[in-house]
C-alpha cells in the first residue's frame, strides 16, 4: 500500500491559491507561495514558513547519553545547547536523560534512515520521531511578532541555545539562529496546536507587514540538491 | 481661528496642514499638532463639557489630560480626553454626558436642584421602598455616567506586546531627559516614555519664552534622539507599576508590559487648583494650561485675564500671558510678601499686584458658560477672607497657580513613602523602594538647573545599582525653598459652589457634611464623598481634600495621610486591557476531514476541538445522534479518539509503577493484552480511568481521559520521582492520534485495511497488537466501550488524517460511518460505563461507582490505599445506579443533575442521561441512597419547572448485559 508523505499538521491552512509543494524525504512541505521576490524580501523583513517536514527525535530514559555514545554522537553538556553530529543531526540536551534530534536541512538520508529504523524502545531508552509542528520565523523583525506572543527577552538570548517558553499561551520549543546576519526562530510545538498557533503568528505577522515565505527561500541549497 | 496667535518659535502645530472636524455637530479648523482642545480653544469654543453630575458647562482647564472637561466621542471610542488627543482631518466629535447635546442638555437643569443632592443623598434617599430602587437605579444610572459603549462598533484587536530595558525612565521634561542621557552614557539600555506628544516636559511651556532654557532642550532631546541607547515612546502612559519592576506601559495602539530593571521618575508635577465660588466656569483653568495653549499650540487663552497665584510660576504665567498680548487685569497673590524678583517685571508691565488676596468668586455670564469678572477680597495672617469682597475686577479668564503636587502615582505603587514638606509645601518622596528613582521636581526640586544635575544623578544612581558603568553619584540636592504651593488654596463661600473635585462635582461643603457624619479618616471620606474616584483619580483634587481633612481634624498633612494609588492610574481603553486574544485550542489530525463533513464540534476538556456530532441533511442534532448510534449497532462507524490522553511507561521499575499507581494490580497481566485501569488521589477518590495495555515485560501504554490526560502525566511524573523508580514516562497524547472503529462490521473493515488476523483467536476481546493499517505503523487494542464489536486504532498523528480516510474508504459498502462524542456517550451510558469526572465528582471513590472490584485489597500500596481501606470500613453513603423509564411514558424528563427526591428529601443526583437510546427508552445513571439502589425501586427525579419525573431503578449494562456482541 502506498503511503501518503506526512503531512503538516498546518498542511490545510498552506493550502492556498499560487502554492508550490514539493516531497522532502517522508513529507510535503510548502516551497513558495507565489513569488519568490517577494518572499525573499520578506525573509529578510519578516516571514513565517512551515518546516515541519524537518524531522526530529526525542531520546530519553537514564540510559540516552551511552545510546548516544553507541551511535558515535555526543551529548552536549549543558542543558538546551546542542551539539552536531557530521551527518547533520543537532542533538539537543533538554534535561539529565532527554534529548532532542533535530535533522538540519542538509542531514544525510542515511543518518535519517538509520535513526528511523531504530527500535521505540531499548535499553531503557525510548527513542521516537515527533511529529511536531515546526515553525521558521525570519527577518530582523521577527523579534517584535514574538514581542506580541511571548515574554522572552531574546536580545539576552544566546544563538544556538534552546529555549521552553510559550507562544501566544502554547508550550513551544524555540531556537533562535542567523543565516548572514538574518535572524531566524525555529519553533517547535505539538502538532495539536500547530493550527491554533499558526494563525495566530500569521495574523500577527500580516499586521506586521510580513508574509508566508517557503522553502524556496528558507532553505534554498536545500532545495538545489534536490531532496526531492 | 480667531484666537491663533502669530507664529512661535518652537509652536507644535504644522500651519500648512489645515484639519476639517466636526464637534457637536459644528465644524471647525485646526492644524495638524493641535490638539482638539487647542483647536476647540482656537476657534472660541469655550464651552466644551457638562460636569458629571450638576450638568454644568465646562470649559479647558489643564490641558494635560487631568480633568474631564472635554471627553468626547466618536464612532468607535468614548471617553477620549480631548486635551490629548491629536486632531485629525476628518474627525467627527461629540461630548459625553449629555442628552440633547452640549448646549440644550435635558439634565442641565439639575444644577438648580443641587441643594437636594448633597454627597451621599442617594445612600439615604433610595432605599425605601426597596421595590423603587430598580427604577431609581435606572434614572441615576441614565443620568449620571460617561459615554457609553455601543454594540454596533466594530471590534479592534489591538495588541499587547512584551519589551525589556534597564533603565525606564518616565517623562521627558528636563530631569528626564537629562537621567536618560546619563543612563545612556554609562551604557545603560534606556526607555524614556512620556504622555505627551512631544518630548520636553516643562520646557516647552513654562521655560518656552527662555532662550537658553531652549537651547539646552534643544541640545538634549538631539542627543537623546541620537543616542543608540535610549529608545524614546511619546505618547505612552504609565499605567501601572507590578512587583519586580513588571510596568505596564500604554500608547494608542496597544498595551505593553514592560520589565525594567530599574525605574527612574521624572513625571514632573501636576499643578493644583484653587477652591473658590464658581471655579469651574469655562475660563477659568491652570496657569500651566494656559502656558500650553500659548507656547505649544499659538492660541491665545483669554483676551483678560486674573492670574490667582501663590509661587514664582504665576508671575511667569502673567508674563507669558502679556507677551501673547492678552491684557492681564490682574495678579492676585495668596500670599503677603511673594518675591521681588518677578514682581517687579510683572510691575513694569503696568499690571497690578494684589498681595495677600484671593479670588473669592468668579461671576458667570447669563448662561454660565463664560466669566465675566472676579471678587477679590483680601485675606487675614492665616490665609482666610477678610469681610467682603473688596474689589470687582472684569475678566474674560483667570489662571490659577497657587501650588503643585508630584505626579506620584508609580511611586507609590513601586512602595515610595512621601512626606510632606512644610517648607515647600509639597509631598516628596521619604524613602525609595529598591531600584526606583526620583528625579527633579517629583522631588521637590524647581529650578532648571538643579532639576538638569538632579536627573544627571538619578540616572547614574540607577546605573550604580544595577552595576552598569563607573561614574559614581555625586550627592542629590536637597530640597529647599521657596515654596511653590500655598498650604490652603481653599476658601468658603455660601453659594456652595466652589468645587473640590471636578470629575464628581463635590464641593467644599460636601466635605464638611461628610466630615460632622464621621467619615475623618482619609480612605473613608473618599469612599463616602467619592472624592478623586472619577475618571482622573483625583489628581485635581485628592490634595485639596487632605489639607481640607487635615484642617478639619486639626492633624498635619503627614498625619492625615493619603489614599492608595492602584494601577491604573490612568483611563486606559478596556481594547487595550482585552488586547489580542489568545486561547490555544488543540485539533486532532482529522480535524479538516470533520469540519468537510460537517461535524458540528465541541470544546472538550484539555483545550480540545473534536465532534460532537455530523450534521445530515433535514435531521435534527438529536436525531443526528441517534442514527449515529444505531449505524454503530447495527453496522460500523467510526470516531476520532485523538484527544485521548496517551502515555508510555516503561523501564525495569514499571510493573511496580503501575500497580502503584492503579487501584488494580498489573503483575499478572500478560503482553498484548488490556485491562481497565483505575487511578485515585491519596484520598480514595477517583482521578482517572483508561486502557492499559502491556507491550512487553517492562513496558505499558496507558490511555487516560481526555481531560484528566495533562494533570494525571504530571501525577505519574510527580510519584515516579517520589518514589525514586526506575521508569520513563513519556506524554504521546498529542504525539500520537487515535480512533475506534466499532460495530457488528468492524472486523470486516479493518481486516482490509491491516497486515494481521484479527479473528478472535488471534486478537480477541481485550487484546492489543501491532500491526500496520494502511500500511501505518500501529497499536491495535480491542475494547468495547460502546459495547459492541470495536478496536482502537493508535498511529503516529502525522499518519492519522491517511488512515482514517483509509478506513472511511475500506468501510464504504458496510455503510461505515462517522460518529461524533455525543452518539459514543450515549453507547457507552447504554452499556453502563461510566465517564470520570461526569458520572463521577471530587469525592467519588470506586465504591460508590460500583467499582469494588477493581481494588485489589491485595497489594501492599497504591495510591489512595490507606484511604480506601478507611472508607471501605464505613457505611456507604450513595451509590451510583441505572435508571430508566417505560417506552410508553409520557412525563417530563430530567436532565443532568437533576435531583432524586424521596420522601420530600434530597437522596441524590442524575449523574448522565439520555432522553432517547437504541433502547427507545430513555435511560440514565444517577447517585442515590444506597438503600434506595436497588432495582425496581421507583425513583422521583425533580425536573427545572418543579415536576416529578417518575421513573425505575434498574440493573446495568442496559444494552447487552452478558457482552457477548463486544466478544465475538
Amino acid at each position: 500500500m502506498n503511503i501518503p508523505p506526512h503531512r503538516s499538521p498546518v498542511h490545510e491552512q498552506l493550502d492556498s491559491t499560487g502554492v508550490q509543494w514539493i516531497d522532502v524525504g517522508q513529507s510535503r512541505a510548502v516551497r513558495c507561495f507565489g513569488s519568490v521576490e517577494k518572499e525573499l524580501q520578506s525573509f529578510h523583513d519578516l516571514g513565517i514558513s512551515d518546516v515541519s517536514c524537518l524531522q526530529c527525535w526525542s531520546l530519553k530514559g537514564p540510559e540516552a547519553g551511552i545510546w548516544l555514545v553507541a551511535q558515535s554522537w555526543q551529548a552536549a553538556d549543558d542543558i538546551y545547547s546542542s551539539w552536531t553530529s557530521k551527518e547533520g543531526l543537532q542533538i539537543f540536551r533538554l534535561g539529565k536523560d532527554e534529548f532532542l534530534i533535530a535533522a538540519a536541512p542538509n542531514a544525510s538520508q542515511e543518518s535519517l534512515t538509520s535513526i528511523g529504523a531504530s527500535s521505540m524502545v531499548q535499553d531503557n531508552t525510548m527513542l521516537f520521531r515527533r511529529q511536531d509542528a515546526v515553525f521558521m520565523l525570519t527577518g530582523l523583525r521577527a523579534t517584535q511578532l514574538l514581542a506580541q506572543t511571548c515574554g522572552i527577552h531574546w536580545s539576552t538570548m544566546g544563538l544556538d541555545q534552546l529555549v521552553l517558553t510559550r507562544v501566544a499561551g502554547v508550550s513551544c520549543t524555540i531556537l533562535p539562529t542567523e543565516r548572514d546576519g538574518n535572524p531566524m526562530f525555529r519553533i517547535w510545538l505539538e502538532p495539536a496546536y500547530a493550527v491554533y498557533l499558526w494563525q495566530q503568528m500569521t495574523t500577527i505577522c500580516r499586521d506586521l507587514g510580513g508574509e508566508m515565505i517557503g522553502l524556496d527561500v528558507v532553505y534554498p541549497n536545500w532545495l538545489i540538491k534536490g531532496s526531492s | 481661528m480667531k484666537n491663533r496667535l502669530p507664529s512661535r518659535p518652537n509652536e507644535w502645530i504644522d500651519r500648512n496642514q489645515v484639519c476639517t472636524f466636526r464637534f457637536e455637530g459644528q465644524t471647525h479648523e485646526g492644524y495638524a499638532g493641535d490638539v482638539l482642545a487647542s483647536a476647540l480653544w482656537a476657534n472660541d469654543i469655550r464651552f466644551t463639557g457638562r460636569s458629571f453630575k450638576y450638568h454644568r458647562p465646562r470649559g479647558i482647564y489643564s490641558m494635560s489630560g487631568l480633568d474631564v472637561n472635554l471627553l468626547v466621542e466618536d464612532r468607535q471610542s468614548t471617553n477620549v480626553r480631548g486635551d490629548l488627543m491629536p486632531l485629525e482631518d476628518g474627525l467627527e466629535l461629540r461630548s459625553v454626558n449629555t442628552a440633547g447635546g452640549l448646549k440644550y442638555d435635558w439634565y442641565r437643569f439639575s444644577q438648580w436642584l443641587s441643594r437636594f443632592m448633597p454627597v451621599g443623598f442617594y445612600y439615604k434617599a433610595f432605599h425605601t421602598p426597596r421595590k423603587l430602587f430598580p427604577f431609581y437605579e435606572k434614572q441615576l444610572r441614565q443620568a449620571a455616567g460617561l459615554g457609553k459603549i455601543s454594540a454596533k462598533w466594530s471590534v479592534r484587536s489591538t495588541p499587547k506586546e512584551y519589551a525589556f530595558c534597564d533603565v525606564l525612565v518616565v517623562g521627558s521634561g528636563p530631569s528626564g531627559l537629562s537621567a536618560a542621557l546619563s543612563a545612556a552614557d554609562q551604557g545603560a539600555d534606556v526607555l524614556l516614555v512620556d504622555e505627551m506628544l512631544r518630548s520636553g516636559g516643562s520646557f516647552c511651556w513654562q521655560w518656552a519664552h527662555d532662550e537658553p532654557a531652549q537651547n539646552e532642550f534643544l541640545r538634549l532631546r538631539q542627543r537623546v534622539e541620537q543616542h543608540a541607547k535610549i529608545r524614546l515612546s511619546l505618547s505612552t502612559q504609565v499605567a501601572g507599576w507590578y512587583a519586580d519592576h513588571w510596568v505596564a506601559l500604554v500608547d494608542r495602539q496597544r498595551l505593553t508590559k514592560l520589565r525594567t530593571r530599574s525605574l527612574i521618575v521624572a513625571s514632573g508635577c501636576h499643578e493644583q487648583p484653587a477652591v473658590f465660588q464658581n471655579n469651574d466656569l469655562p475660563g477659568i483653568m491652570l496657569g500651566s494650561a494656559a502656558q500650553r495653549l500659548i507656547q505649544q499650540f499659538a492660541v491665545r487663552p483669554f483676551h483678560s485675564a486674573v492670574v490667582l497665584t501663590a509661587n514664582s510660576e504665576g508671575y511667569r504665567v502673567a508674563l507669558d500671558l502679556c507677551h501673547a498680548g492678552v491684557e492681564v487685569a490682574a495678579v492676585v497673590d495668596l500670599r503677603h510678601d511673594p518675591e521681588s524678583d518677578l514682581a517687579n517685571q510683572v510691575s513694569k508691565e503696568d499690571i497690578p499686584i494684589y498681595k495677600g488676596h484671593t479670588i473669592l468668586e468668579a461671576k458667570p455670564n447669563s448662561n454660565g458658560t463664560r466669566i465675566r469678572s472676579v471678587l477679590i477680597s483680601a485675606l487675614n495672617k492665616d490665609g482666610q477672607p477678610v469681610g467682603t469682597p473688596t474689589q470687582a475686577i472684569s475678566c474674560d479668564g483667570v489662571a490659577v497657580s497657587v501650588g503643585w503636587t508630584p505626579v506620584s502615582d508609580i511611586l507609590y505603587q513601586s512602595g515610595t513613602r512621601f512626606r510632606y514638606d512644610n517648607v515647600i509645601e509639597q509631598l516628596v518622596p521619604n524613602t525609595l523602594s529598591e531600584g526606583v528613582f526620583a528625579a527633579g521636581r517629583v522631588r521637590g526640586i524647581f529650578e532648571l538647573e538643579d532639576q538638569l544635575q538632579d536627573g544627571s544623578c538619578a540616572g547614574i544612581a540607577a546605573c550604580q545599582y544595577l552595576g552598569i558603568g563607573n561614574a559614581s553619584v555625586s550627592e542629590r540636592k536637597p530640597v529647599t525653598g521657596p515654596a511653590h504651593g500655598h498650604p490652603y488654596p481653599i476658601f468658603p463661600h455660601t453659594g456652595k459652589k466652589n468645587f473640590v473635585d471636578f470629575d464628581e462635582d463635590l464641593h467644599l461643603a460636601d466635605f464638611h457634611n461628610a466630615h460632622q457624619e464621621g467619615y475623618d479618616n482619609i480612605e473613608l471620606l473618599k469612599r463616602y464623598t467619592t472624592v478623586g474616584m472619577g475618571p482622573t483619580q483625583g489628581k485635581l483634587s485628592n490634595m485639596n481634600a487632605v489639607r481640607i481633612l487635615a484642617r478639619l481634624n486639626g492633624k498635619s498633612i503627614d498625619k492625615t495621610g493619603t489614599t492608595t494609588s492602584r494601577p491604573f492610574h490612568q483611563p486606559v481603553a478596556i481594547e487595550h486591557l482585552a488586547g489580542r486574544r489568545f486561547h490555544p485550542e488543540r485539533r486532532t489530525p482529522m480535524h479538516a476531514w470533520h469540519a468537510t463533513h460537517h461535524a458540528t464540534l465541541v470544546h472538550v476538556g484539555g483545550g480540545w476541538l473534536r465532534p460532537e456530532y455530523y450534521n445530515q441533511p433535514d435531521r435534527t442534532r438529536d436525531q443526528c445522534i441517534l442514527d449515529e448510534a444505531h449505524a454503530v449497532r447495527q453496522a460500523v462507524g467510526l470516531i476520532d479518539l485523538g484527544t485521548l490522553g496517551k502515555i508510555y511507561v516503561h523501564g525495569p521499575d514499571a510493573v511496580p509503577f503501575m500497580n502503584r499507581m492503579y487501584v488494580g494490580s498489573f503483575t499478572r497481566q500478560k503482553e498484548g493484552t488490556l485491562r481497565y485501569g483505575v487511578a485515585c488521589d491519596e484520598t480514595g477518590v477517583i482521578i482517572d480511568d483508561g486502557i492499559v495495555a502491556r507491550l512487553a515485560e517492562d513496558r505499558f501504554y496507558l490511555s487516560t481521559t481526555t481531560t484528566g490526560a495533562g494533570t494525571f502525566y504530571r501525577e505519574l511524573q510527580r510519584w515516579a520521582i517520589m518514589w525514586k523508580m526506575n521508569v520513563v514516562l513519556t506524554n504521546m497524547t498529542s504525539q500520537w492520534t487515535a480512533m475506534n472503529i466499532a460495530g457488528p462490521k468492524s472486523r470486516d473493515v479493518l481486516a482490509t485495511v491491516v497486515d494481521v488476523d484479527l479473528s478472535s483467536a488471534s486478537l480477541p476481546f481485550s487484546g492489543a497488537c501491532r500491526a500496520k493499517v494502511g500500511g501505518v505503523p500501529a497499536l491495535l487494542m480491542r475494547v468495547g466501550f460502546v459495547g459492541e464489536l470495536g478496536y482502537e486504532i493508535h498511529v503516529p498523528a502525522a499518519s492519522g488524517y491517511h488512515v482514517w480516510n483509509e478506513l472511511m474508504r475500506a468501510g464504504q459498502s458496510s455503510d461505515i460511518r462517522p460518529f461524533g462524542v455525543e452518539a459514543q456517550r450515549l453507547l457507552r451510558l447504554e452499556k453502563g460505563h461510566v465517564i470520570v469526572s461526569q458520572d463521577t465528582d471530587a469525592l467519588t471513590t470506586p465504591f460508590e461507582i460500583g467499582l469494588e472490584e477493581m481494588v485489589n485489597r491485595k497489594k501492599e500500596f497504591f495510591v489512595g490505599q490507606p484511604s480506601l481501606r478507611i472508607v471501605g470500613t464505613q457505611a456507604r453513603q450513595r451509590s451510583l445506579v441505572g435508571f430508566s423509564f417505560h417506552p410508553e411514558y409520557d412525563g417530563p424528563l430530567p436532565d443532568e443533575c437533576h435531583l432524586v427526591m424521596h420522601e420530600g428529601e434530597i437522596v441524590g443526583r442524575v449523574t448522565s442521561i439520555a432522553h432517547r437510546s437504541t433502547l427507545n427508552r430513555p435511560i440514565g445513571l444517577a447517585f442515590v441512597r444506597p438503600d434506595l439502589a436497588n432495582p425496581g425501586t421507583a425513583i422521583r427525579i425533580r425536573t427545572d419547572n418543579g415536576q416529578f419525573a417518575e421513573g425505575q431503578i434498574v440493573s446495568t449494562p442496559f444494552y447487552d448485559p452478558q457482552g457477548e456482541r463486544q466478544t465475538i
